[in-house]
């Protein structure tokens, strides 16, 4: 890679993609500038403040028990879920804090929740933020103490009586170690060890001692009165654990088709040494020169989330209808807050099948021609409590415009004075992570595609622009 | 020379001068294997939303359904009664023929263990043939697709008839084709601009961008092949003019054109009845029934009910008491019904449900729907179970 091709690769792994002023500014620095000062700008840390901390819980009780209120509260909880998610996505678009807001996406992933409250989806995912690249011991715990996860992993009903693992499991298997690494008498003990973490109604944790079992555990090996906190650090002690982290890491940050054991290696063993510090294995990762390698350029399928939000930084567009924004994400896999299960979002090729690949091919001429959608996406099976997809199926079937705004004007001018053969090439740079060929541009394009709008629009269009 | 670069000189394909990799080419040019005579296809019809099995298939010679459900359950006279125990849902009064005929079986009591009761789990549980704690990320049918064997080498080996795809339908290397509107598939794939695009294809199909590229051009070559089927036949039959049965429609013509499809997939959702469940199941159970009474006589009259097996499941039953709100609570297990001119146990195969035997409120299953999927995958589809349901135990059963 080129240094210019360097620091667009980097931009797109360890954020949405570049918008033009980004691009311009940083596109001549080098590459150990433009990894220092992506640090440097995600150390602002800005918390969504949309919906009310404590949502009135005995109000959703009274008013879910009467059929005439139920109808409203719930489409009060659909109207701050789509706020919820339209806020996320637009931090991801305009925050600056873009490797922040990439690893708080990685966790949103990673510690996968749904629940159907909008307050416990807001305050984890401010936790994940916070913790996005701290120490990682710190947000395991924070994330076993969250209402969301609570709810989700059914850890309020764990008590000693009767132990419930279903948390204890999916903290072993998708959280930290992996399968392999522990024994199903390891799942069973340590949940004993997490009896009695729970929240209280304003959705903050306790202690419950009455329901914990102090009982001695036998836990990978060791024995002891363990609660929460020492099955976390026994976890943590052993090396799999960052080996399993780092492998998650690699597949989401560097190629996520083919896994380098060696390269995994080594960002476990930084990962380890340091203690666990998020920060350090993500500078390693992002200053190691196999990150750069052309083999891991492109090697990366773009999410919806980062089609949608990447093409929203790289051109002047904007949505007048929110709801299109739910829309898209519904129909293409992937909604904010909704991973499909606890596993998180598969990710890479599970992307792409005939008709998905066909709707994404078109999608970005679609939004910046404000044209039509012409799929309806299957209906996601939400918890009934949530289910509005009947009213959102018929929203879709009557008005399925995209209903943006796109400035040409603004986007013209980022290659004003450029023409000809010169004016493709930098369009095409500044829009794809890899190369076209001459032959390929040849194929491509001919002697009409002279305006920035047309020659952009064919860009967009390529399997290319898939990938980043 | 680096594989990118090998890449990037190889990249445009300009006619002639690179040898074409066997993806590129239209399937119309390969000949498949020897198919051992087999032409046998499946159709799924997921009905989503959970559907109420007691209300579905009346266990009306037990007291305890009369008890509990006072204000929604069938009156014994208003049972399509089948045997001294069980009848259908007057609202399918159009299955009974087919029943009658020897065309249907009912399962009772399929479910799994320890039954998830959110809907989005359940379906995946149900969808990818796992575990209850057990995540995975393909499906079954999808599976079915990667196992490589002689009946499931093309993407429209298995379509669904939607906008988008089904989890079931994925699997690791390969995917179904979902089809809602062929013309309008057909009319995206042949857009100029993505045809003169598949032309400068990668050579390599295995990278991320050889994947897209590959998909794209199996898109376009299937479209066109399905299209050109779908026009090949037009049935004669009369169908009800809903959604779910226009998309029977365009399956019946699709297997009547002789297309060498092996799975079908549909789905019928709006059964997600926790209020006033009378009226609302009933509609959709008289949407089901009278597509699928229009479908398999379509098949019966263009001869092809021997080859066509039809299965029916949703993602859970209900509760056995109902609710305050005249509806009923997720549940557990569940009847599933077949179709075909070939099933070997016709009519009710085993035992109704227990509703004095129950576990917490909810049905013990007594059947794992995991043992339904593997005696079609290994009798009707002639597919590798071990491949496909891999580190399941399954019990083959004998309907088919």
């Amino acid at each position: 890679m080129t240094s210019q091709q360097k620091i667009k690769h980097l931009i797109w792994r360890a954020g949405f993609g570049p918008d033009f002023s980004w691009w311009t500014a940083n596109k001549n620095k080098t590459v150990s500038e433009v990894v220092d000062s992506i640090f440097e700008d995600s150390k602002k840390d800005e918390p969504i403040a949309l919906v009310a901390d404590h949502l009135d819980r005995s109000d959703y009780r009274l008013k879910m028990a009467n059929p005439t209120l139920r109808k409203e509260k719930r489409r009060e909880l659909r109207d701050d879920d789509r706020d919820l998610n339209v806020a996320w996505l637009t931090k991801m678009v305009q925050d600056k804090a873009q490797l922040r807001e990439k690893m708080t996406f990685f966790w949103g992933g990673h510690f996968s929740t749904r629940n159907l409250f909008p307050d416990y989806a807001q305050r984890m995912n401010n936790m994940l933020r916070k913790n996005a690249f701290g120490d990682f011991k710190t947000l395991v715990t924070e994330v076993a103490q969250q209402p969301a996860m609570l709810l989700f992993l059914s850890n309020q009903q764990n008590v000693k009586e009767h132990p419930n693992e279903n948390f204890a499991r999916e903290l072993m298997e998708l959280f930290t170690i992996g399968r392999g690494n522990y024994t199903e008498q390891d799942v069973k003990e340590s949940a004993r060890a997490f009896t009695g973490w729970k929240f209280d109604a304003d959705g903050n944790f306790f202690f419950n001692q009455r329901v914990h079992d102090s009982g001695t555990k036998t836990f990978m090996g060791k024995t002891g009165n363990f609660d929460g906190y020492d099955i976390i650090n026994i976890i943590l002690e052993r090396k799999e654990t960052a080996v399993f982290i780092s492998r998650k890491l690699y597949k989401f940050f560097v190629n996520d088709s083919l896994m380098n054991d060696d390269h995994v290696q080594e960002l476990a063993e930084t990962f380890y040494s340091s203690g666990y510090k998020i920060e350090t294995v993500l500078r390693k990762l992002f200053t190691s020169d196999w990150f750069y390698d052309d083999s891991n350029a492109g090697a990366h399928i773009k999410s919806p989330i980062e089609l949608i939000a990447g093409l929203q930084r790289t051109f002047p567009v904007s949505f007048n209808n929110p709801d299109r924004l739910l829309t898209l994400q519904r129909v293409m896999g992937q909604t904010l807050f909704y991973p499909p299960n606890v596993a998180g979002w598969p990710g890479g090729k599970n992307w792409i099948d005939s008709s998905s690949l066909m709707f994404r091919l078109k999608l970005a001429s679609n939004i910046l021609n404000s044209g039509t959608i012409d799929l309806d996406g299957k209906e996601d099976v939400l918890e009934e409590t949530f289910s509005q997809s009947q009213m959102l199926r018929e929203e879709t079937m009557t008005e399925k415009k995209f209903d943006t705004i796109m400035e040409w004007g603004t986007f013209n001018n980022y290659f004003s004075g450029t023409e000809g053969r010169k004016l493709r090439d930098e369009i095409a740079s500044f829009l794809l992570t890899s190369e076209l060929s001459d032959g390929k541009m040849a194929a491509l394009f001919d002697e009409n595609d002279v305006s920035a709008r047309a020659i952009a629009l064919k860009i967009v269009s390529l399997p290319e622009y898939q990938l980043s | 020379m680096k594989r990118r670069d090998f890449l990037k000189t190889s990249g445009l394909a300009t006619a002639g001068t690179v040898l074409v990799p066997y993806f590129l080419k239209p399937f119309e040019s390969m000949a498949r294997g020897v198919m051992g005579g087999s032409s046998k296809s499946l159709v799924v019809i997921q009905l989503s939303g959970g559907n109420d099995g007691l209300n579905t298939v009346i266990p009306f010679g037990q007291d305890a359904y009369y008890q509990l459900r006072n204000t929604i359950a069938v009156p014994t006279n208003e049972v399509i009664r089948l045997n001294d125990m069980q009848g259908l849902n007057p609202a399918l009064q159009s299955l009974r023929e087919l029943y009658d005929q020897g065309w249907m079986s009912i399962l009772n009591n399929v479910g799994y263990p320890n039954a998830n009761r959110s809907h989005f789990r359940s379906m995946d549980i149900w969808q990818t043939a796992s575990d209850s704690s057990e995540n995975l990320s393909t499906g079954w049918i999808g599976r079915y697709l990667d196992s490589d064997c002689e009946t499931c080498r093309f993407p429209y080996d298995a379509i669904e008839v939607d906008d988008t795809l089904s989890l079931a339908m994925k699997g690791e290397t390969k995917k179904a084709i979902a089809v809602k509107n062929i013309q309008q598939l057909v009319a995206n794939t042949k857009d100029p601009f993505f045809t003169q695009a598949a032309k400068t294809a990668p050579s390599d199909g295995h990278n991320d961008l050889g994947y897209l590229y590959k998909t794209l051009i199996e898109t376009q070559s299937s479209a066109g092949y399905i299209f050109e089927k779908s026009k090949s036949f037009k049935t004669n039959s009369v169908y009800p003019n809903d959604a779910f049965s226009r998309s029977l429609k365009q399956v019946a013509e699709l297997i009547c054109a002789g297309i060498e499809t092996r799975v079908y997939y549909v789905s019928l959702p709006g059964f997600d009845t926790h209020t006033a469940q009378k009226g609302r199941q009933d509609r959709q159970l008289q949407t089901y029934a009278s597509g699928v009474s229009a479908f398999i006589n379509d098949l019966k009259k263009n001869d092809r009910l021997d080859d066509v097996l039809v299965i029916t499941f949703s993602e859970f039953g209900r509760r056995v008491a109902q609710n305050a709100s005249s509806g009923t609570d997720h549940g557990t297990a569940n009847a599933m019904f077949l179709f075909g001119g070939g099933l070997k146990q016709k009519g009710i195969v085993n035992a109704a449900p227990n509703l004095s035997d129950l576990e917490e409120g909810d049905l013990k299953h007594t059947i794992d729907f995991k043992n339904v999927y593997a005696t079609i995958l290994d009798k009707w589809l002639q597919a590798d179970v071990s491949k496909i349901l891999s580190g399941k135990k399954t019990e083959m059963m004998g309907f088919v």
